[in-house]
């Protein structure tokens, strides 16, 4: 079993998320990547993945802790992320700024809250921000690890929101204190979204908290750009780090192509050789 | 009987879009009647309803990801015209009456995408029917990887008469399709797709599963693709004979059309008519 450790200063870390591609790649390219990123809930809803640490390294990413939230996961659910990061030895969680549970809007007696089944982007305000800090608090006690906070891509303005998303994420990374996860085509998904420059807004961010970056596709449909992890990462993707190259220490580097059952290995192998051009020391 | 919750601020703004992600019809409700948002505390000029049904379509269209291994030009044709959003968007509220219903296993899932873009598409839209029959296409060897229990039928002709009963012998489908699905997939599998240069027309083929699990497509005429559908291992060649010409007359042709079938593999004889012939 192999266990994933970053070194301080050491060359940037390239992996793949874990999907239907992942072992396939694996078993002709084991040497190009250093790590599987497996969600928690994929080992939850089917134990088996985690027998991939058998073959790579796993970093853990979730999307069940709600950060951003009014309703608190379940205990239980914490419980599990907690086993799962013991078991995977992984050196921080990757978590979305974002949330998967609300309360329901009619009242019924001890009825369960909604519960989603994707991340949602949060109202943009510091009544949010307040929360995420307050989440946060209650949930770094169940770790031994560090929680990293992924961005949300913005795909319309979420109502009564106050902050735009650059601000929004500069303001949490202060006030909670805690290190971020750079989707970087989130980011571009949203500034392209809400019309805002992407470079200027790139660098309104405190870059030099980025512990790990997200790459993956993103599609133009019905007016506006969309998450797309069945497509390879766009070119401005490449170009935004490359912009704010000298301010980013990013440890690792993943690749999220995790909804095709295939992608062009040549691409896959020719990106990821690219990012650790981009990222090396 | 239910009451409105009290919330307000982030906790309303965050319990009315998973509302509406997770209920499409009550969604489709604030869309015709913004006034309902209104009642319970939201100012409907604050919330884009429009694009909060598209990111239903997304959270859809990832939700189907399992039809993914089924429908892999379907997916890539979805990509190509920009219409993935647009058809999960509209399909959300079956889906969720599906899941409701328990229909989760992938190939549940592909029917019932299948089904739905029956109606989505009409044969006027050129985009929308091409979308339509490779997803056809797709649907119909997904049925015939997914059977189970196939049987073979004795394709034996031992001097069948108007009276024999014709059989599938595994499964077989028939489809009728605007495009040749492998034309299709040479032209989206190039790095440039030019889908202008699909060609469209009227294209029958036969899908077949024997009982050796071999599956195989045929590109078969109008006429047989019509055949195979009538042969329903319960109707006779002189039935089959008066439907497709109203004349039992026409027996001895169709036989010798059925034993074409047969030594294709398609077809069989029902095995009581086999032995008592």
């Amino acid at each position: 079993m192999e266990y994933l450790v970053p070194e301080p200063l050491g060359p940037v870390l390239v992996g793949l998320a874990y999907g239907p591609m992942v072992a396939g790649f694996l078993e002709r390219h084991r040497s190009f990547i250093d790590y599987v990123e497996v969600a928690f809930e994929q080992i939850r809803h089917h134990p088996p993945t985690a027998r991939i640490q058998e073959d790579v390294p796993v970093l853990l990413h979730c999307s069940s802790m709600s950060v951003a939230g009014y309703v608190p996961p379940r205990e239980s659910t914490l419980d599990a992320i907690a086993d799962v990061a013991r078991q995977t030895r992984t050196p921080w969680i990757g978590e979305h700024l974002a949330f998967i549970l609300a309360d329901r809007l009619d009242d019924r007696v001890n009825a369960d809250p909604t519960e989603l089944t994707y991340t949602v982007c949060p109202q943009l305000s510091m009544e949010t921000i307040e929360r995420v800090e307050m989440n946060l608090g209650r949930l770094r006690s169940r770790f031994s690890v560090p929680i990293i906070l992924e961005n949300s891509p913005q795909y319309f303005a979420t109502p009564g929101s106050t902050i735009a998303m650059p601000r929004f994420i500069a303001q949490v990374a202060q006030v909670c204190n805690v290190d971020l996860l750079l989707d970087v085509t989130h980011f571009l998904i949203t500034t392209s979204n809400m019309e805002l420059d992407p470079l200027e807004s790139l660098h309104s961010l405190p870059l030099e908290r980025v512990v790990e970056i997200h790459f993956s596709g993103m599609s133009m449909q019905s007016g506006r750009w969309w998450d797309d992890h069945s497509a390879p990462a766009p070119e401005q993707a490449f170009e935004l780090i490359e912009g704010a190259k000298d301010r980013i220490r990013a440890k690792a580097v993943t690749f999220e192509y995790n909804w095709a059952l295939s992608m062009p290995e040549s691409v896959v192998i020719e990106q990821i050789a690219r990012a650790r051009e981009l990222l090396a020391v | 009987m239910t009451g409105v919750r009290s919330l307000s601020g982030g906790a309303l703004a965050h319990s009315v879009l998973a509302a509406g992600l997770v209920d499409p019809d009550l969604l489709s409700t604030w869309i015709r009647e913004p006034a309902r948002l209104a009642a319970i505390g939201v100012d409907p000029k604050t919330i884009d309803l429009d694009s909060l049904a598209d990111f239903a379509g997304l959270v859809e269209k990832v939700r189907q990801n399992p039809c993914r291994m089924y429908l892999q030009l379907t997916f890539r044709l979805l990509a190509l015209t920009g219409l993935e959003i647009e058809l999960f968007r509209d399909y959300a509220p079956t889906s969720v009456r599906r899941r409701q219903l328990g229909l989760n296993s992938p190939i549940e899932r592909v029917d019932g995408l299948a089904n739905f873009v029956e109606s989505w598409a009409k044969d006027e839209d050129p985009v929308r029917s091409l979308i339509r029959d490779v997803l056809r296409h797709e649907h119909a060897l997904a049925l015939l990887f997914a059977a189970t229990g196939v049987l073979g039928a004795d394709a034996r002709r031992v001097g069948p008469s108007g009276r024999s009963i014709p059989t599938h012998s595994g499964v077989v489908l028939v489809r009728t399709l605007s495009c040749d699905p492998e034309q299709v997939s040479r032209v989206i599998r190039q790095r440039i797709p030019d889908l202008a240069s699909i060609e469209r027309g009227r294209w029958t083929f036969a899908y077949h599963r024997g009982a050796d699990g071999r599956i195989q497509q045929l590109t078969v005429e109008q006429g047989v693709g019509d055949l195979l559908l009538l042969v329903d291992g319960e109707t006779c060649v002189g039935d089959i004979a008066e439907q497709l010409f109203g004349d039992r007359a026409a027996v001895e042709s169709l036989l010798s059309a059925f034993d074409q079938l047969a030594k294709a593999g398609l077809l069989g004889w029902r095995p009581d008519e086999a032995l008592a012939t």
